[in-house]
């Protein structure tokens, strides 16, 4: 049985990584991909073709608006989820036009939860 | 030789009667009571002329033609002044009139005939004094009853009026009784009573109160601008008597001394003309001037002071009160305004008067406000429940406050220190400022109302910053302690030993520990940035510590934007003396406003750049700059940035009162802010503070 992909991408490392190991345990059949930075990201996109990609929407080097709507052009088929603590408007709009399957807001208070909006995504 | 002075008193009173009745018809042909008080002043000038001209008389055919003609003045001068003060305290009394003029009509027939005048003889020092025929009796009892009932009519009006017309009245009141009691004395010698006319000169007593009148209290509308022209009119008039007399006595002493009686007076008029003006100068401003306020400068210096204070109402209410107080020189004043729940109009600043009085929409006073929208005075209404509401504010005057209709509140003016009451001049002039008071205050509040607004907004990006500053560490809280949690239910069947159980837990431990302090020094951080309470406490600040506070706060924000931040700052700038709260709130809007700007501009990351200078100015001035690569300032709208309500952003995003507060603040902190800009470009902000002193 195949591996389910998944990219986690987020600059607060210690986030993603107690949520890739909390998903090692939870969910042993994901294969999780973890980094800090959006540009590092593009680049897992493109050769891991992941299932889903979980990011971020601020980041230092690129924003989570930018890696998604890129994501869609280089792996098509990988499902999108953006996490962040807010939005403004202007961002809201232009996520709805890229096209995402699900917003997280953070901070997560449990991680059950954001195990199971990713397995609703997955399907 | 001293009795020239009894033809010379009749002289004196044609031409000063003749005189102000020409000014006075001069300034309004058209008025009734101009020409009324005209017809007065001829009727005094027909008297007082043909009396001069009586006494001077040297026979007996003369002076018995001349003392008749006097006599038919003497007929008309009471029937006149009753017609004038009918017309000036606006009264009609037809059938007096009437009746007058049939009684003028029988005395002036009869004036040429024996039994009206029988002849002239000599009594005491006058040749050719007149001997009264029966009908005379009937005349002066006629003269006498006529002024009776015009100083009745006089009286009643006084007690009646208020204000300047009041003041009007008492004046013409004095004069004429003034004049009539002058003029009484010319009767004891008709009856063989050996009094001569001493006071024939107080006739003029009439004009001079008139003239007073006219200056001060603007008698029959009459607006005096004198000052400049009066004086120089005495002046030219008394160094023309002084040159006259000194001439005429010079050549009467020394025969011959035409040229040394020149030379004499000349003499005189060079050492007198200065202090001469300065005199008449000083007295006519003391006399007529004195209470006197320039209504246009008191407007200018309000509207001045409101305009650079425009926003704060506390000062718009002190700067009202202090003015009027001094300008009215009033014993007491309050500026009553409606409170924020609209329900009560409270004191907002006074002078002399309880500041805990207020009141109801329903009291009877605010009740007339209301429906009225025009002014109280003292004594023209009556209603007792009005006047009671008035005392209690010690209020002669009431002047509301309205905004589009709406009673904002009012002025209430107090007794005046000089005594006087409100003429129609000062109305004039105070119902326009009570205007600006009124647009000032609702301005403020308006301005306060959408500063609360702008608090909330800065208030936003606050708490944004500290819920993504804080979120972060808290995530790692959060899922490190549920991720320990869930490893620990497979820890049996895993078979974990104790060593890398209590690994596992301090590890743990030491995350949450450390994102915990992480979280603490963030609240610290905007705590440190504003402490609620200790506004306007003035300290030593160090502008690189400010710099860094504000940066640390706008963090998140700039970092959101991609902004970089370069900063020139010398390791010896100097410190400032200002309020720590407030530089950080100028600090953290000009901050704010220049990564708007850069956002707005759409600018690559590269070009996005915020620099941030320190640098030491002589004449211990230091100025701080902020630049940005941002949109820039339109040419066109650069006159209006630092203007309240006035905003470049899109609607909603800002209130417009960024950088009114930060000119404001700058201001109250003794600094000076000014700023460059090129469209397209970016914007650079200067702003110079003192350098604190060293001790």
């Amino acid at each position: 049985m195949n591996k389910v992909k998944i990219l986690l991408i987020d600059d607060n490392v210690r986030f993603i990584n107690n949520v890739c190991r909390y998903l090692n345990i939870v969910a042993p059949n994901y294969e999780v991909f973890t980094t800090g930075t959006g540009d590092d990201g593009l680049r897992i996109l493109e050769k891991e073709k992941p299932d889903l990609v979980l990011c971020d929407l601020f980041m230092l080097d690129v924003d989570g608006d930018e890696v998604v709507e890129k994501a869609k052009v280089i792996s098509p088929r990988t499902k999108r989820i953006i996490i962040t603590a807010y939005t403004d408007e202007k961002t809201e709009e232009r996520l709805k036009k890229i096209g995402i399957d699900d917003i997280i807001y953070k901070p997560i208070e449990d991680i059950e939860t954001l195990v199971s909006r990713i397995k609703e995504v997955i399907g | 030789m001293g009795f020239l002075y009894f033809p010379y008193s009749g002289l004196v009173n044609a031409v000063a009667a003749l005189a102000v009745g020409i000014f006075v018809l001069s300034k309004n042909f058209k008025s009734s009571l101009n020409r009324s008080y005209a017809i007065f002043a001829v009727s005094v000038t027909i008297w007082a002329f043909n009396y001069f001209i009586w006494l001077m008389s040297k026979e007996y055919t003369q002076a018995l033609f001349f003392i008749r003609a006097t006599m038919i003045g003497a007929i008309l001068i009471p029937a006149a002044f009753l017609y004038f003060v009918t017309k000036f305290v606006e009264t009609k009394r037809a059938w007096v009139h009437i009746l007058n003029i049939v009684l003028i009509a029988i005395f002036v027939s009869f004036s040429y005939s024996p039994i009206y005048i029988q002849r002239v003889e000599h009594r005491l020092f006058f040749p050719f004094w007149p001997v009264p025929g029966w009908l005379f009796h009937f005349m002066l009892a006629y003269f006498v009853l006529e002024l009776v009932y015009a100083h009745g009519i006089l009286w009643n009006a006084w007690r009646h009026e208020d204000g300047a017309k009041k003041e009007q009245i008492k004046y013409v009141l004095f004069g004429i009784m003034t004049g009539f009691i002058g003029g009484c004395t010319n009767y004891f010698l008709w009856y063989n009573i050996p009094f001569p006319p001493y006071l024939n000169i107080l006739v003029s007593g009439f004009v001079v109160f008139v003239a007073y009148a006219i200056v001060k209290h603007q008698l029959m509308n009459i607006e005096v601008l004198i000052k400049r022209s009066l004086i120089f009119a005495s002046l030219f008039t008394v160094i023309f008597g002084v040159f006259v007399s000194i001439t005429v006595l010079t050549q009467l002493l020394i025969a011959g001394g035409r040229l040394l009686g020149l030379a004499i007076s000349s003499i005189i008029i060079i050492f007198t003309v200065r202090p001469l003006e300065d005199f008449l100068i000083r007295i006519t401003d003391k006399y007529l001037f004195q209470k006197k306020y320039d209504p246009l400068q008191l407007l200018k210096t309000f509207s001045d002071t409101v305009l650079s204070s425009v926003l704060d109402q506390t000062a718009i209410i002190k700067t009202a009160v202090d003015l009027l107080i001094k300008a009215l020189g009033l014993e007491n004043f309050a500026i009553f305004l409606i409170n924020k729940d609209g329900d009560k109009y409270e004191v907002a600043g006074s002078s002399g008067i309880d500041t805990a009085i207020s009141f109801s929409g329903n009291s009877y006073l605010i009740s007339y406000l209301n429906k009225t929208t025009s002014l109280i005075g003292r004594k023209k209404y009556e209603s007792p429940e009005l006047m009671q509401d008035m005392d209690m504010i010690k209020a002669e005057l009431c002047i509301p406050l309205v905004f589009h209709k709406n009673l904002v509140g009012f002025l209430a003016f107090g007794k005046r220190k000089s005594g006087n009451d409100y003429t129609n001049e000062d109305i004039d002039v105070l119902v326009p400022l009570t205007r600006d008071i009124a647009i000032a205050v609702v301005y403020a509040r308006l301005y306060e109302d959408v500063r609360q607004k702008d608090k909330l907004a800065t208030l936003g990006t606050l708490v944004a910053g500290i819920k993504h500053e804080i979120g972060n560490p808290l995530s790692g809280i959060l899922t490190s302690t549920q991720l320990f949690m869930k490893e620990m239910e497979g820890w049996d069947a895993l078979g974990v030993s104790q060593k890398d159980r209590e690994t596992r837990f301090r590890k743990t431990l030491e995350d949450v520990l450390e994102e915990s302090r992480k979280i603490s020094r963030i609240t610290k951080k905007f705590t440190d940035f504003a402490r609620p309470g200790d506004e306007g406490i003035k300290e030593k600040v160090d502008i690189a510590d400010s710099i860094k506070n504000t940066l640390e706060i706008l963090e998140n924000e700039l970092t959101l934007k991609h902004i970089k931040i370069e900063q020139k700052i010398t390791s010896d700038a100097p410190s400032i003396f200002v309020d720590k709260d407030q530089i950080h709130q100028i600090l953290f809007n000009l901050l704010r406003n220049a990564a708007q700007a850069i956002e707005m501009s759409h600018k690559s990351k590269e070009e996005s750049r915020i620099s941030i200078a320190v640098e030491k100015q002589v004449e211990g001035k230091v100025a701080i700059y902020i630049s940005d690569t941002g949109c820039g300032i339109p040419e066109e709208k650069k006159i209006k940035i630092f203007e309240p309500f006035f905003t470049t952003k899109q609607k909603g995003k800002g209130t417009g009162l960024g950088l009114a507060i930060v000119r404001q603040l700058v201001g109250k902190n003794r600094g000076d802010i000014s700023f460059t800009s090129k469209e397209g470009e970016g914007t650079t902000f200067t702003i110079v503070f003192p350098v604190a002193n060293n001790e």
